[in-house]
């Protein structure tokens, strides 16, 4: 018995993980990253022109809930997606916390699933809502204000900040500079910048994580086709790579950009998808060039078991540590393609993205339309690198302390 | 196993052939290339030896004095007729004007030809070809464009019917010398003064309908012309087919070139019939200009300077200044370094530069304190949202109505479009006398907006914040798409406050911006709900290029909205055919009162531009008709501008 607990079974990710935690500067990264993708899904609470609840003589009214999943309100998917999972995600979260209570079970194995059950929950429910929610357009500042004026018995709670990312104030002579009213000022057509700025981590978020799943399945599967068959099919995928490398990534991008009509976010994160797959291609070929020998795998072979799954359960596992650090630069890089996209104008028109807001700064020449974003940007680029960083030192035998 | 080798190694070695092929063809191609950039880069060469070694070239002395004409008196055709010119009364130079100074403007882009016939360059033609050669019959006076006044025609006598048209030409008026290497002897054929005879006239027509001439859209302005006969050396009759107004005025504006020219190659020989028009488009003198203006052509060099003279020959009022020097570069922020640093004497601010210099310029800046005048100036443009006449919403007029009066035009000419524009109500050039000055410009007023919407059946039944009706038996949604070019930061505030404003009253409406190639293709199709643009227009303007219902239907047409309304074509084609100036001005009012009605476009601003000059220029003034900054009237008071 004593032996067994001196010699604790030890797997692979939890090395890596005590690697990761020695390097202090990452770990705030990491803490950082948390932190920005908890204010992307609680923006609405810090700032929205929807009271939280509201009562009107003594009338409650709490219209907040349902306007989350307004599509005249939130106009991007990407919102009413977030929302969903503001709304959602503490129910599932507490019922895993019961389950867990009752049946005790608690692998690696379930967490995944779990998460995944979360996502895939979250977007039947943004999916449904859209469809279901109806209500108009309401403006519930002024309706609150009207009925203040008639003398009614009015209260309400808002959140933090009373503004919506595309509600105009054409009240002062626009782009306004920061007030106590605007914080961080208006931009070109009276908008307020800093609840833009908060809805615009929403749109940098997905952009970095679809635009990377979407490249990095693509490079996955061919890369390991390429790797694991060799050959002819190895020449074609190759020469493949070699001619979508010979574009320039971002002028294809543009070129691309510039030809689709109603440019939405998604259309961004496509285009950097489809055109950003060939380094991880070039990554996992060489992986899988180097697994297919080894001796675990000659044994799944002699065993006749199926090709697929040695490709996908047997070699991509021991192969996902590089494409692991590489995904986690590209999201940063997905970040830094869409602003420089959205600075040309050539991103979505309406969403409320970083680059959008600096090219109206630069357009303007005020600083603090360009000092936010920009610092947003700097910030959130070099956070995913530093972690980034981390998990390659970390995942390196040669630096392993 | 055996098999699956050869399969891999034969489709290697397809692809190696295929390679190898396209190498092959590769260096073919390469091969042609080169060949052909050889021969353009020599010819290029030869050309640059003979025209613009302009520093061995002595242009006077080598002119030989040709006996001076004796002035003929003339015979008028028809002396009952009354002359159809009137004198000008603008003065371009006043009497205490200092003469002499050169003023230094910019030029953004490279003339591609100096050809007047050949090519239609706008940059060419408001700052080259203006002064150099657009010397017509006569022209719109600069007081009152209603009138024509005398230019190089002393009379014209239009018969009752409109067709035929005399022409007096004046007597001794020169052509510039050209700027060809005379020491070299081979341009000797060129020697001596050339005047302006009634040949070139019938020359330059014969050019325009030759049909090997590159000219297919001015050639089609004189398809009509019956003929042209010369009567004496100064008189000239234009015959036409048809009684139009455009033929009066392509009449009366007719610009002349020189034969003894553009009829010649480089070694005097003159070109072959059969092969006029090619050689004419290519014409040996195409990279240099010439003609009868106030300035002659010096010197051009391409990406760097454009050189004018003040032609002392000059038949009519010569200008004060003496030298105009082109600095050519396309970037606007050098632009504006080059005025700050006085290397321009004048320029026209773009508006980002207009709102960092003159709106929130530093007090102390030369654009503040003074020294640097700064002046709008009304441009030729209107900036327009247009409906699809032909969409299923849009066709109604009362939801077109519904849409410009959510509009919120006064807040954006003030805040994005930074007041360089005016709010204008219809097609018609805002400053001529055609435009309706009774018609308001249509107030911002959302409520009025959604009660005309509530009035044509568009009511919000679902709740789902956006009006609809049932059109042709479906349920259909107030939405539309806005079509316009991405890149323009005035375009793209406006839209989003309009798309904000358009929700607050239930209306939805996309924004789709495209490539300038894209939004081409898709108004040539009419493949589009709602699009943003802008017209250029003239002093009196010919409406039915763009509005008149025959163009509706054309594929390609500048009537991409397919506006169709008869009474609006009768007045259309009425105008064709009225020559009474009053009268036309009064169907020009009817005319915008009818699209006015009809919101066919909800009209925005009539477009200004802000231009800026160092305080020694003098006598700026902007004109009515373009070029609005025609130099011609401006001197320098000072060599240096006064210090505030």
């Amino acid at each position: 018995m004593e032996e067994e607990k001196k010699y604790k079974k030890v797997s692979y990710w939890s090395v890596v993980w005590s690697q990761f935690k020695k390097n202090k500067i990452a770990l705030w990264g990491l803490g950082a990253i948390v932190l920005l993708l908890l204010q992307a899904i609680y923006s609405p609470f810090l700032s929205l022109d929807v009271p939280i609840v509201y009562s009107i003589d003594g009338k409650m009214h709490c219209p907040f809930l349902l306007e989350l999943f307004n599509k005249n309100r939130f106009e991007n998917t990407v919102d009413i997606l977030f929302n969903a999972v503001m709304v959602v995600s503490p129910l599932l979260v507490a019922l895993w916390f019961v389950c867990k209570k009752i049946f005790s079970i608690s692998t690696n194995k379930t967490f995944v699933i779990f998460i995944a059950f979360v996502i895939l929950v979250c977007f039947a429910a943004s999916i449904v809502s859209e469809k279901l929610v109806k209500i108009g357009n309401r403006k519930y500042k002024e309706e609150i204000a009207i009925a203040k004026s008639e003398g009614k018995k009015v209260s309400a709670i808002f959140p933090l900040m009373k503004w919506s990312y595309k509600e105009t104030d054409l009240e002062g002579s626009n782009p306004q500079a920061p007030s106590a009213k605007h914080l961080l000022g208006t931009d070109s057509t009276g908008r307020d910048v800093l609840t833009r700025m908060l809805y615009g981590t929403r749109i940098s978020m997905t952009i970095g994580v679809v635009a990377v799943s979407i490249y990095m399945l693509i490079g996955i599967v061919l890369g390991a086709l390429a790797g694991y068959f060799g050959g002819a099919i190895d020449i074609w995928i190759s020469r493949l790579i070699e001619v979508v490398i010979c574009f320039p990534t971002f002028f294809l991008i543009l070129t691309l950009a510039a030809f689709i009509e109603k440019r939405t976010v998604f259309h961004v994160m496509i285009l950097i998808g489809v055109v950003s797959w060939t380094g991880v291609a070039r990554l996992v070929r060489g992986e899988f060039l180097r697994q297919r020998g080894m001796d675990y795998v000659q044994a799944a072979i002699a065993l006749g078991i199926s090709r697929a799954k040695i490709i996908f359960t047997h070699i991509l596992p021991n192969a996902m540590g590089p494409i692991l650090v590489s995904a986690t630069f590209g999201i940063a890089s997905a970040i830094l393609t869409e602003s420089s996209l959205s600075f040309l104008g050539l991103g979505d028109p309406t969403a409320p993205s970083w680059g959008g807001i600096l090219n109206i700064g630069r357009q303007q020449g005020k600083l603090w339309l360009i000092l936010a974003p920009g610092f947003a940007i700097f910030f959130v680029v070099s956070v995913f690198n530093l972690v980034g960083e981390a998990i390659r030192d970390a995942m390196d035998p040669r630096l392993r302390q | 196993m055996h098999k699956e080798n050869l399969g891999e190694k034969l489709v290697s070695y397809a692809f190696f052939i295929l390679l190898f092929i396209f190498v092959i063809f590769n260096i073919v191609q390469m091969n042609n290339v080169e060949k052909r950039y050889i021969e353009i880069r020599d010819k290029l060469e030869d050309l640059e030896k003979r025209g613009i070694s302009r520093s061995s070239t002595v242009t006077t002395s080598s002119v030989s004095n040709a006996p001076v004409k004796q002035k003929t008196t003339v015979k008028y055709l028809h002396p009952e007729v009354k002359n159809f010119l009137s004198d000008e009364t603008f003065k371009i130079r006043l009497p205490e004007t200092k003469q002499g100074g050169i003023l230094h403007r910019w030029m953004p882009a490279d003339p591609k030809s100096f050809n007047t016939i050949v090519s239609n360059d706008g940059t060419l033609n408001q700052y080259v070809n203006s002064y150099v050669n657009s010397e017509s019959f006569a022209t719109r006076s600069l007081d009152n464009p209603d009138k024509w006044v005398k230019c190089l025609a002393d009379r014209i006598e239009i018969t009752n019917d409109y067709k035929e048209y005399t022409i007096y030409l004046k007597q001794g008026v020169k052509w510039h010398t050209p700027k060809v290497d005379w020491k070299s002897g081979k341009y000797d054929w060129l020697k001596g003064d050339h005047e302006l005879t009634a040949k070139d006239v019938k020359f330059t027509v014969d050019v325009i309908k030759n049909p090997q001439v590159e000219c297919p859209a001015l050639r089609n302005y004189y398809e009509d012309l019956e003929k042209v006969e010369i009567i004496d050396d100064y008189t000239v009759v234009f015959k036409w087919k048809k009684k139009t107004y455009n033929s009066l005025s392509f009449t009366v504006g007719f610009c002349p070139i020189p034969e003894f020219i553009y009829a010649y190659d480089s070694d005097g020989k003159p070109f072959e019939k059969s092969v006029f028009g090619l050689k004419f488009n290519n014409h040996w003198y195409n990279m240099k200009s010439i003609g009868c203006g106030p300035y002659e052509f010096v010197s051009y060099v391409q990406g760097a300077s454009l050189v004018l003279k003040r032609f002392e020959d000059y038949y009519g009022e010569k200008p004060a200044i003496d030298e105009i020097d082109y600095q050519i570069f396309p970037d606007q922020k050098q632009n504006l370094l080059k005025i700050k640093s006085r290397d321009l004497d004048f320029g026209v601010l773009y508006p980002t530069d207009y709102r960092e210099e003159i709106m929130n310029g530093n007090p102390s800046s030369p654009f503040k304190n003074g020294e640097i005048i700064n002046k709008t100036y009304d441009e030729m443009v209107y900036t327009y949202f247009g409906w699809n006449m032909e969409h299923k919403i849009l066709k109604d007029k009362k939801v077109r109505w519904a849409l410009s009066y959510a509009l919120n035009l006064d807040y954006m000419l003030k805040d994005i479009f930074l007041d360089l524009g005016e709010r204008t109500t219809g097609p018609i050039y805002i400053k001529s006398s055609g435009y309706d000055k009774s018609l308001e410009p249509i107030p911002f007023d959302l409520d009025r907006a959604a009660e005309m919407l509530n009035q044509a059946g568009w009511v919000d039944t679902d709740g789902d914040g956006t009006r609809d009706k049932i059109l042709d038996g479906k349920k259909t949604d107030l939405e539309f798409t806005m079509l316009t070019t991405s890149g323009s930061p005035e375009w793209d505030a406006a839209q989003t406050i309009y798309k904000e404003d358009l929700q607050k009253i239930g209306v939805k409406m996309n924004i789709s911006e495209v490539d300038w190639a894209v939004m081409q293709k898709k108004l040539e199709g009419k493949d589009f709900d709602a699009m943003g643009g802008a017209w250029g227009t003239a002093w009196d303007a010919d409406p039915y290029q763009i509005w008149h219902s025959s163009q509706a239907s054309i594929p390609n047409s500048s009537n991409h909205i397919s506006y169709r309304n008869p009474e609006a074509d009768k007045i259309i084609e009425k105008m064709r055919n009225t020559f009474d100036q009053n009268e036309r001005n009064k169907l020009s009012k009817e005319f915008h009162r009818i699209i006015y009605e009809d919101q066919p476009y909800t009209f925005m601003f009539a477009r200004k531009r802000c231009a800026v000059w160092w305080n020694n220029l003098e006598r700026v003034h902007f004109m009515l008709l373009r070029p609005h900054d025609d130099s011609r009237p401006w001197y320098f008071s000072n060599d240096k501008p006064v210090k505030r």
